[in-house]
């Protein structure tokens, strides 16, 4: 697919959740939150993740990051294996990949002041000149994400939802890191002020060359930011491609579901739309349906799907989806 | 949108961190908590400065002035508001030495058990695993033991000093403060701006000494000051029975002591400073509820 090394390389990653026996806090199973995900990130691109909630996204996320161990299965930030690398190399490489939270109410210690929330991680990594320089280079920060850089002896609580979350992208900038994944930044935030701050994350996008691996469940906002996506389902990567690719011509029943479920603005110019509607809930990633995860509620399921676990693979000589019967629906995607 | 493609997730409610915002807000002092500061600044100020004005020498001896009533006179004219003792000692004197001794032995005793029970506390909830089920085992053995007859038990195989004392509170109070603050610590480090802040790299110790030890504070604070009162109150019961200060520093319970042979000929003797134990016991009870409530109402069963 890709010529160049990627700067994010994720294979075939698991990550489990062990479920213990309340008495004896034995372990009596595990939930497969992340069950085989792959994926390359090219610098300076945008890779959209979506899928609903509890596909295992933010495990994804938190596993790449190293707030979660990884069962299996490699993360490789510019060809360096995150799990190899020894403590201090780790604690080095993780200033070059930060996190950007979906709850800008949670995710900000409420008893630090904005100064020292955002030069927090000078504090605890070396190398970032002397403490005197500080208090300038966090206003200067503030200005970048569109802040009052006098109010850097606030504290979080005196900010709205989307100021926090400007704090939390200029502490993520404090590190100068090469990649930023936005777990469902936006999604707390009103839609008015969700525009501001994702006009914000491009415009950090192309000045500083960044590149984001954007979380959400919400289409149309991934649509807008993505270069590439992935939509997710149990824990497994079900379809990939290039933003028009994935909407234009989906391949997977799963996208064409999540797609044929988002509002168009004129829906009487599209008579023939269909409305997809999946039947039943998302299994339980504690005990998985065999075969392709999907087929308890896709409306195309046949034996096979049963027994036969699909890869994800380049199907119909264009991108991949893992469905063993993947098939253009043209008639879900909605038009910009 | 219904069915299994819900996308659009609720907006998240903002959830305030409970403590620091009240306390910032300044929601108004109430009576509840300015009453009893006062009577506890009132003592401590006595404590301080009593002394100083009113010298105590415990083996000065008036044996022509001795069990003088309160308000009453001595023969050289000078007034002794509280009364005096079997040997002419100056009550009010002893009393302020007294409360001198018992607030520094409280003091140092919450000290001692806050430090103990924090450093417990914060090691069992943060790092959790074996550390935890051992530390919490032990507080579950030291709980069942009744706090007074360890006490007892121990001041009688090490002996009398005010730093004994001290000790032997401390080992059967730290367990208080050990439970509040793993609590306070299991609630606060899976926070999202734990995480947050371990994704910039920081070490554990970053991380407790900025997220978790600041919020473990006001929980603290309330505990300390229920349990003042208490270890004030069980500093005097040791020394009543002989267990506790030695006589050469008499806390309250010393002076107790010495006067129950004369509860009916000279009343005053134990029951002066034993008003004053009782006061100070109640209004360290008052404030601790009245914070508790303003701070946390969730601690209601502590
Ligand atoms: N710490 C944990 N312990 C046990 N199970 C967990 C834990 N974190 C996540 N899970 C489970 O793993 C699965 C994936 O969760 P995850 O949070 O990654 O999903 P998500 O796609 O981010 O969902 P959302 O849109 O709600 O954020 C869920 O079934 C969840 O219940
Ligand atoms: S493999 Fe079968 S069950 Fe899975 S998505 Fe394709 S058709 Fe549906
Ligand atoms: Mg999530």
């Amino acid at each position: 697919m890709a010529s160049a090394e990627p700067l994010l390389s994720v294979r075939d990653l698991h990550t489990t959740f062990p479920i213990r026996s309340a008495l004896l806090r034995r372990r009596v199973g595990g939930i497969q939150a992340v069950a085989g995900v792959s994926f390359d990130l090219q610098a300076g691109q945008t890779l959209g993740l979506v899928g609903e909630s509890g596909s295992g996204k933010s495990t994804v996320a938190r596993t790449i990051i190293g707030l979660e161990q990884a069962a299996s299965g490699q993360v490789l930030f510019q060809g360096q294996d995150f799990a190899a690398a020894g403590r201090a190399q780790t604690r080095r490489l993780r200033r070059d990949v930060q996190m950007i939270f979906q709850d800008p109410y949670s995710s900000l210690n409420p008893r630090r002041t904005v100064a020292e929330l955002v030069s927090e991680g000078w504090q605890v990594q070396p190398g970032f000149g002397p403490r005197g320089t500080w208090r300038a280079s966090v206003q200067e920060l503030l200005e970048r994400v569109g802040l009052n850089p006098d109010h850097l002896d606030r504290y979080p609580h005196q900010f709205s939802g989307g100021q926090r979350q400007r704090i939390g992208i200029a502490r993520a900038l404090a590190m100068s890191p090469k990649l930023i994944i936005c777990d469902e930044a936006v999604s707390a935030l009103d839609v008015s002020i969700q525009a501001q701050v994702i006009n914000l994350l491009q415009d950090l996008q192309r000045d500083l060359g960044l590149t984001y691996l954007f979380i959400a469940h919400d289409l149309s906002v991934v649509r807008h930011i993505s270069d590439r996506i992935a939509v997710m389902y149990l824990g497994r990567i079900v379809e990939e491609g290039t933003r028009d690719e994935v909407f234009d011509r989906p391949t997977h029943p799963y996208t064409q579901a999540l797609l044929s479920a988002i509002p168009v603005s004129h829906p009487w110019r599209m008579p023939s739309r269909e409305r997809i509607v999946l039947a039943g809930d998302v299994p339980s990633p504690a005990d998985p349906p065999s075969g392709c995860r999907f087929r308890t509620r896709c409306p195309k399921a046949r034996d096979r799907c049963a027994v036969e676990v699909p890869a994800l693979e380049v199907r119909l000589g264009e991108h991949a989806s893992a469905c063993h019967f993947a098939a253009v629906e043209p008639a879900v995607a909605p038009t910009a | 949108m219904t069915g299994g493609t819900e996308l659009i997730e609720t907006v998240a409610a903002p959830m305030a961190d409970a403590v620091p915002e009240r306390v910032r807000r300044g929601r108004g002092w109430g009576p509840r908590i300015w009453i009893p500061l006062v009577v506890v600044a009132f003592y401590v100020l006595a404590a301080i400065f009593g002394p100083m004005i009113v010298t105590f020498d415990p083996v000065a001896t008036d044996t022509a002035n001795r069990l003088l009533p309160p308000l009453s006179h001595r023969d050289d004219g000078s007034l002794v508001l509280f009364g005096t003792d079997q040997v002419g000692q100056d009550l009010l004197a002893q009393t302020m030495q007294g409360a001198r001794v018992s607030m520094l032995v409280g003091v140092a005793t919450l000290l001692l058990a806050g430090f103990i029970g924090v450093v417990v506390g914060v090691v069992s909830g943060y790092f959790g695993r074996w550390a935890d089920a051992v530390l919490m085992r032990v507080a579950d053995i030291q709980l069942t033991f009744p706090g007074i007859l360890l006490a007892i038990l121990i001041a009688a195989v090490i002996g009398q000093s005010v730093l004994n004392v001290v000790l032997i509170l401390a080992i059967s109070g730290w367990v208080t403060f050990a439970r509040v603050t793993r609590g306070q610590v299991l609630a606060t480090k899976n926070r999202e701006y734990v995480d947050a802040t371990r994704t910039l790299g920081a070490s554990n110790w970053h991380i407790i000494r900025t997220c978790i030890l600041p919020a473990c504070t006001a929980p603290i604070l309330v505990i300390a000051t229920l349990d003042i009162g208490s270890v004030i109150l069980a500093e005097a019961a040791l020394s009543f029975l002989g267990l506790g200060t030695p006589a050469s520093t008499p806390s309250w319970g010393v002076t107790i002591a010495n006067g129950r042979n004369l509860l009916s000929s000279a009343w005053w003797v134990s029951t002066i400073p034993g008003i004053c134990l009782a006061i100070l016991v109640v209004s360290f009870g008052i404030l601790g509820d009245a914070l508790r409530d303003r701070f946390d109402p969730k601690m209601k069963g502590i």
